[in-house]
């Protein structure tokens, strides 16, 4: 039997095994390529802010930035934000497509089309449109960074809504709610105790894309007038190219180290569980680079 | 994993008597209607079972059967009527407040909890302490033969034993009644069988009544007590297995519940009609059975005729079926084909495209009037 299958398998697996190295080596140009496109900016980047006034290495651009008092209010106010971003995206996305899938999965087109509506309209459109809807609001929500972290929650849907979205897709949904159900258990316990663990991936890819957004916006908080993390940074790009660069360069980190434990944790769970939660993490990785580096 | 499906057959009484005790009440739906849209999925749908009863749902796909559980589970909301369980009127309480176990037709265990855990979920809900938990479960995975299983996740488990450990899960609550919508339909034909002797002993021991939905007839007469045979969201005929293939109440029933002749004959008198050429077949009279001496349709099983080799035979064989012990042949008459089931002893007789003659060896169906 095994010959008799073999000895064709092996003929043609030389072609076969050709292909794939092409493949495997094509695969590798191109990454590589992406790869030294993204890096090699961040290392001259990197260069450019160790070398102060005079010649050799220098922290004079870390030293200075760390030491500045607004550095670290502006970086505060943005963490700030980016929680209140995030709770407010979980609160209102986990129960929004837990029920699209369970009780109407016909809407789900819309939603996603509803979802994308952000990068299809520019974020200045946005934020005029805020400014003269809600003006009027009281001062509590108009005058604070409440509002920066109500218009980022909408911003950030086209990454937060299709990740979380796609984590239940990979869950029957009705199935477990109505399994739960009929043991007994309320919503809330469902919730709490079925669905949750099994979205973990998604919730956590959620918190780094909206947080990662929160710190990297400009424009919006900008015309706003607020001065978070990415204004000051601008601002300081505008007179010190060397702390700016530095900045950015603690930013990168402060997107990255989130990234790397979330990566670390899951691809942990997934060698453990199965390979379902992988396919999530990896595509809000990606995005999460994308989103660096739009906001850089 | 054919090993595993197969090694615990038998149940362990000793293990189920604890699981007794609530079993046993009486369930009624009561002229139940729900309409999606434009479909009647139910239509004034009455179906009683009696304390213990091991009701089959029987039906072509999309006749409502599924609507009906889940109707009967709380699952679904209904547009009138009323659902008792235990004398007691349910229509208004959702599904977490009836005393229903429910095992689903997709595999619909908890990805993130272990077999164990999955059967303590609906004890965790009812404020069970663990170590009463863990009892149960244990138990209850004893009982479903699974007791190697207990630390496994649903994703390292076969479909066969995932749908053992939901009904463990189900069980687990001690419900009152017990669903199951088709639960070994994506199960391997063998699996399927063995594990439809399981349930249906299980179901013995414990004495839950229980309602169990399938589309494969032959799974419904081997497990109900009565069969419910629907179409067209309502009931056509509600019957032990032996009164719906022997005397289906209408030809829906008689055409959807095994295979059916359609002979045409003449009513002998109230206990024999006649087929010319084939031979006399009692049959029992209904409300629609014509007169004493007119001509009818007779309604056959296949297995109530046989074939016999006969050059001058005014049936032609079109195929053989070799079916293990018996064979499957089918004959032709000008334009209606006739199905016989016989011993497969008697093969050499017949090859397709020969001559052979029919003669009744059973009795008929139902007797009806010509159309
Ligand atoms: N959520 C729904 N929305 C719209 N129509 C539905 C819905 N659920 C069921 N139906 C319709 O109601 C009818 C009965 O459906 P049901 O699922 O009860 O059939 P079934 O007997 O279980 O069929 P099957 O053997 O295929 O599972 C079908 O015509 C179906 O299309
Ligand atoms: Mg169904």
């Amino acid at each position: 039997m095994a010959s008799v299958i073999g000895v064709p398998a092996n003929s043609s697996g030389g072609g076969g095994s050709n292909v794939l190295r092409v493949g495997r080596v094509f695969r590798g140009v191109v990454l590589g390529a992406v790869g030294l496109f993204f890096i090699v900016p961040v290392i001259s980047s990197a260069r450019f802010s160790f070398t102060g006034s005079s010649s050799g290495l220098s922290f004079s651009a870390y030293s200075k930035l760390l030491s500045d008092p607004q550095f670290w209010s502006t970086l505060f106010l943005s963490v700030k934000i980016g929680v209140g971003t995030v709770a407010l995206s979980l609160a209102i996305l986990i129960p929004t497509t837990v029920w699209v899938h369970w009780k109407a999965p016909r809407i789900r087109r819309v939603m996603e089309a509803l979802s994308l509506l952000p990068l299809v309209i520019p974020s200045v459109v946005i934020t005029l449109g805020v400014i003269t809807s809600f003006g009027s609001l009281p001062n509590i929500i108009m005058g604070t960074p409440v509002i920066l972290a109500l218009e980022y929650v909408v911003l950030a849907l086209p990454y937060t809504y299709r990740t979380l979205d796609s984590a239940v897709q990979a869950l029957d949904i009705k199935t477990l709610v109505e399994a739960g159900q009929s043991l007994g258990a309320p919503f809330r316990k469902i919730l709490w105790w079925v669905l949750l663990p099994n979205l973990k991936s998604g919730v956590l890819g959620v918190v780094v894309l909206a947080f990662a957004f929160c710190l990297g916006e400009f424009a919006v908080a900008s015309l706003l007038s607020f001065t978070t993390f990415a204004v000051y940074l601008v601002q300081i790009g505008q007179t010190q190219a060397s702390e700016a660069i530095a900045f950015s360069l603690i930013a990168l980190l402060f997107t990255w180290i989130p990234l790397s434990i979330v990566t670390v944790v899951f691809s942990r769970r997934a060698g453990k569980k199965s390979r379902r939660g992988g396919g999530g993490v990896l595509m809000s990785s990606q995005s999460v680079i994308e989103l660096v580096e739009l906001a850089e | 994993m054919m090993e595993m499906e197969s090694s615990k057959t038998s149940v362990d009484g000793a293990n189920v008597s604890d699981a007794k005790g609530v079993q046993g009440v009486s369930v009624r739906l009561s002229k139940v209607s729900r309409t999606y849209g434009e479909v009647r999925a139910l239509a004034q749908l009455d179906l009683a079972a009696s304390p213990g009863e091991f009701v089959v749902m029987l039906g072509p796909s999309g006749c409502g059967k599924t609507t009906a559980l889940r109707a009967l589970a709380g699952l679904e909301q209904i547009d009138s009527g009323a659902v008792f369980i235990g004398g007691k009127d349910v229509t208004r309480l959702p599904a977490s407040k009836r005393s229903i176990g429910m095992v689903f037709q997709s595999y619909s265990l908890f990805p993130n909890m272990t077999s164990a855990a999955n059967v303590e979920f609906g004890l965790k809900v009812r404020g069970f302490s663990a170590a009463e938990r863990r009892r149960r479960a244990h138990e209850m995975l004893e009982m479903v033969g699974l007791i190697e299983q207990a630390n496994r996740y649903p994703h390292q488990m076969s479909g066969g034993q995932q749908q053992r450990v939901a009904l463990a899960r189900a069980l687990a609550i001690k419900p009152e009644v017990l669903l199951l919508d088709e639960p070994l339909s994506a199960l391997d034909a063998k699996v399927r069988a063995n594990l439809r002797e399981q349930i249906k002993q299980l179901q013995r021991e414990v004495g839950i009544t229980t309602f169990f939905v399938t589309h494969d007839q032959e799974e419904a007469l081997s497990l109900a007590d009565r069969v419910a045979v629907m179409s067209d969201g309502n009931l056509e005929q509600f019957g032990t297995p032996t009164e719906v293939y022997s005397s289906p109440s209408t030809d829906f029933v008689a055409n959807f519940v095994g295979t059916v002749n359609v002979f045409c004959g003449t009513v002998l008198d109230d206990k024999v009609a006649v087929v010319p050429n084939v031979g006399n077949f009692p049959y029992v009279r209904g409300i629609g059975t014509p007169a004493r001496g007119s001509r009818a349709e007779i309604l056959v099983r296949p297995e109530a005729i046989t074939v016999r080799g006969d050059l001058e035979g005014e049936y032609l064989v079109a195929d053989v079926t070799f079916l293990g012990s018996n064979v499957r042949i089918r004959v032709q008459k000008e334009e209606s084909t006739f199905t016989v089931i016989q011993g497969s002893a008697d093969i050499d007789i017949v090859a397709p495209g020969s001559k052979v003659s029919l003669d009744a060896k059973g009795t008929a169906i139902l007797v009806r009037s010509e159309r």
